[in-house]
């Protein structure tokens, strides 16, 4: 899935613009009013979208902590609203977004990045102080207040193919939703501090997103805009945070209990960096992840699985050898690593290495779909074997 | 890209169908040929070449030949000349799960398969598309020298995949390369 975000909100504002325009008369021309239903019910689409598709992440226990933490963040603000509700999405980008009814969804990949729940607070804070501002809904009413009059009559008539309208729109939306970007910053700040939170670390998780984008090389925005913006954005944090008082006591991260809650977001989210071929994101995240946890089988295996996808040279193999080696050391009961191991050896014609691990393999997981697959490779191996028998035999 | 293709065929059929025409006993390609019973349509796009009796959105069949090299539109990995079938399949999930426009993908089925007696795979999926529409696929790929070739059959699960499926496997039968690259 591609990244989505403040520019789907602003397709969907787009849309509903359109599809107001278009609408029946019966509401009179009140400003946002049709805008606003319009906005809403497409949100309430898509998340019905999301909800039947396979996109979620879909751990009861995960959502549970995500929802608590936010939850605290929700209980500072003093007009409490108990619409914000939070849900993981499973996909590797560093990316989150809330829809105008209070449905944030925050992707694994960002998840995985941070190192504390200080830093998923500030994420939380952040997507809070959009929707409890109004954001999103006060975008559409800049939209239709300030769009160009001349414009607006033009997308009443033909909204779908005036160029002069997206173009406004656009640059009506761009500019605001930089102000909305950083007064989010500012109130996600504030949120933070009066949940007792380290308001420092939301600079770090802006160094996770700076560090992504400038890797990716990404030029649409994501969570947090473009990478100028990015830049003014964390210089302006920066500033409000020399203005409070460093002697109060922000100190609250919860390591503890978000490394335990994230441990197994982080590996899934390592299969699917592996999955997209973002090796690069993935083997960072299996030696930050390997630092905690260096017992943990399934990290060695899939360190093996990047070594051995890249596969760019002998060394690599070697390395992906060694790594599944030390998964199967830790746990003699996965069959992953000496499915993958056999394989290796297979392919690499050394059948006598690999029948071993071909066959605990297909022995471990016995319903695995690859089976079909290994079982072919047995059988050539036993031909092969009995091919040689019968012509060292012939040779006698 | 199962939709883009199935778009791409509507938009050319809503043009007038100037880019099909009846595939006349069978396609014959620089590299592959394959016999086609007669009533199917066929839309040559040099790249692939779609087939189709009823309309692409109740069944097609799609023969593609691509170079190695050439990047996928999704997945970030490259097939190579020395990979196991069963490598060659998981990059192929990988690029088609990946698909934006593709949801609740799920493999049924992951086998290896031999097409014209050449090494590859065989795998059955279903996904819906952006309308929830559920489509199933049966999807056959090999590796041969320096191209990749691949052949598929798919149609509404519901009725129009069962209906057809013994069809594309017997053209499947009567799939031959004529020349590798």
């Amino acid at each position: 899935m591609k990244p989505v975000g403040s520019l789907w909100i602003f397709w969907l504002i787009l849309t509903c613009l359109g599809t107001a325009a278009a609408a029946d008369e019966q509401f009179p021309r009140d400003p946002g009013k049709r805008d606003i239903q319009a906005l809403m019910e497409a949100a309430r689409a898509e998340e019905k979208r999301l909800e039947q598709s396979d996109a979620l992440y879909n751990d009861p226990k995960l959502d549970a902590y995500v929802n608590q933490v936010a939850m605290r963040l929700v209980a500072t603000v003093p007009e409490k609203d108990g619409g914000f509700r939070v849900k993981v999405i499973k996909d590797p980008h560093l990316n989150a977004f809330t829809y105008p009814d209070g449905f944030c969804y925050v992707y694994t990949g960002i998840l995985a990045r941070l190192e504390n729940e200080a830093q998923l607070a500030a994420l939380l804070a952040h997507e809070i102080a959009h929707y409890v501002n109004h954001h999103a809904i006060n975008g559409i009413r800049r939209l239709q207040h300030q769009a160009d009059p001349a414009a607006r009559d033009l997308a009443d008539e033909d909204p779908a193919s005036s160029a002069l309208v997206l173009q406004n729109v656009e640059s009506t939306w761009s500019g605001y939703r930089h102000e909305a970007e950083i007064e989010a910053d500012r109130e996600g700040l504030k949120l933070m501090m009066r949940a007792g939170y380290d308001p420092y670390e939301a600079l770090r998780l802006f160094g996770h997103l700076a560090e992504e984008m400038a890797r990716e090389k990404y030029h649409e925005p994501l969570f947090f805009g473009t990478h100028p913006r990015l830049q003014t954005r964390i210089e302006k944090c920066t500033e409000f945070l020399g203005s409070i008082d460093p002697t109060r006591g922000f100190r609250l991260n919860g390591e503890n209990r978000f490394g335990f809650m994230l441990r197994d977001v982080i590996l899934d989210n390592i299969s699917l960096d592996i999955q997209a071929g973002r090796f690069a994101q993935a083997r960072q995240a299996s030696e930050r992840f390997l630092a905690t946890y260096s017992d943990d089988a399934r990290v060695y295996y899939l360190l093996g699985e990047i070594y051995r996808q890249q596969g760019r040279d002998r060394d690599e193999s070697n390395r992906a050898e060694s790594f599944y080696k030390r998964a199967i050391d830790l746990d003699a009961g996965y069959p992953e690593p000496h499915r993958a191991l056999g394989l290796m050896y297979y392919k690499a014609g050394q059948s006598q290495q690999a029948q071993p691990y071909l066959e605990a393999s297909v022995f471990l997981a016995p319903n695995a779909q690859e089976n079909t697959y290994i079982r072919n490779y047995l059988k050539r191996i036993h031909s092969r074997d009995l091919r040689q028998e019968q012509f060292a035999y012939k040779k006698k | 890209m199962n939709n883009r293709l199935i778009l791409l065929a509507l938009i050319v059929m809503i043009a007038g169908c100037a880019g099909w025409k009846p595939v006349d006993g069978g396609i014959q390609s620089e590299t592959y040929c394959v016999e086609v019973p007669g009533g199917w349509m066929k839309f040559d796009a040099g790249a692939y070449v779609m087939i189709s009796r009823d309309g692409p959105y109740l069944q097609y069949v799609l023969f593609q030949e691509r170079p190695l090299e050439r990047p996928f539109l999704y997945a970030r990995k490259r097939l190579t000349a020395d990979m196991l079938p069963q490598e060659a399949a998981q990059i192929i999930i990988d690029d088609l799960s990946s698909d934006p426009m593709v949801a609740n993908f799920t493999v049924i089925e992951n086998a290896p398969a031999a097409i014209d007696d050449h090494d590859g795979f065989r795998l059955l999926f279903r996904y819906r598309d952006p309308k929830g529409l559920t489509l199933k696929t049966a999807y056959y790929g090999f590796i041969q020298g320096q191209n990749y070739y691949s052949l598929r059959f798919t149609a509404p699960q519901r009725y129009y995949f069962d209906k057809d499926i013994d069809l594309f496997e017997s053209m499947l039968s009567k799939f031959h390369l004529v020349a590798a690259r």
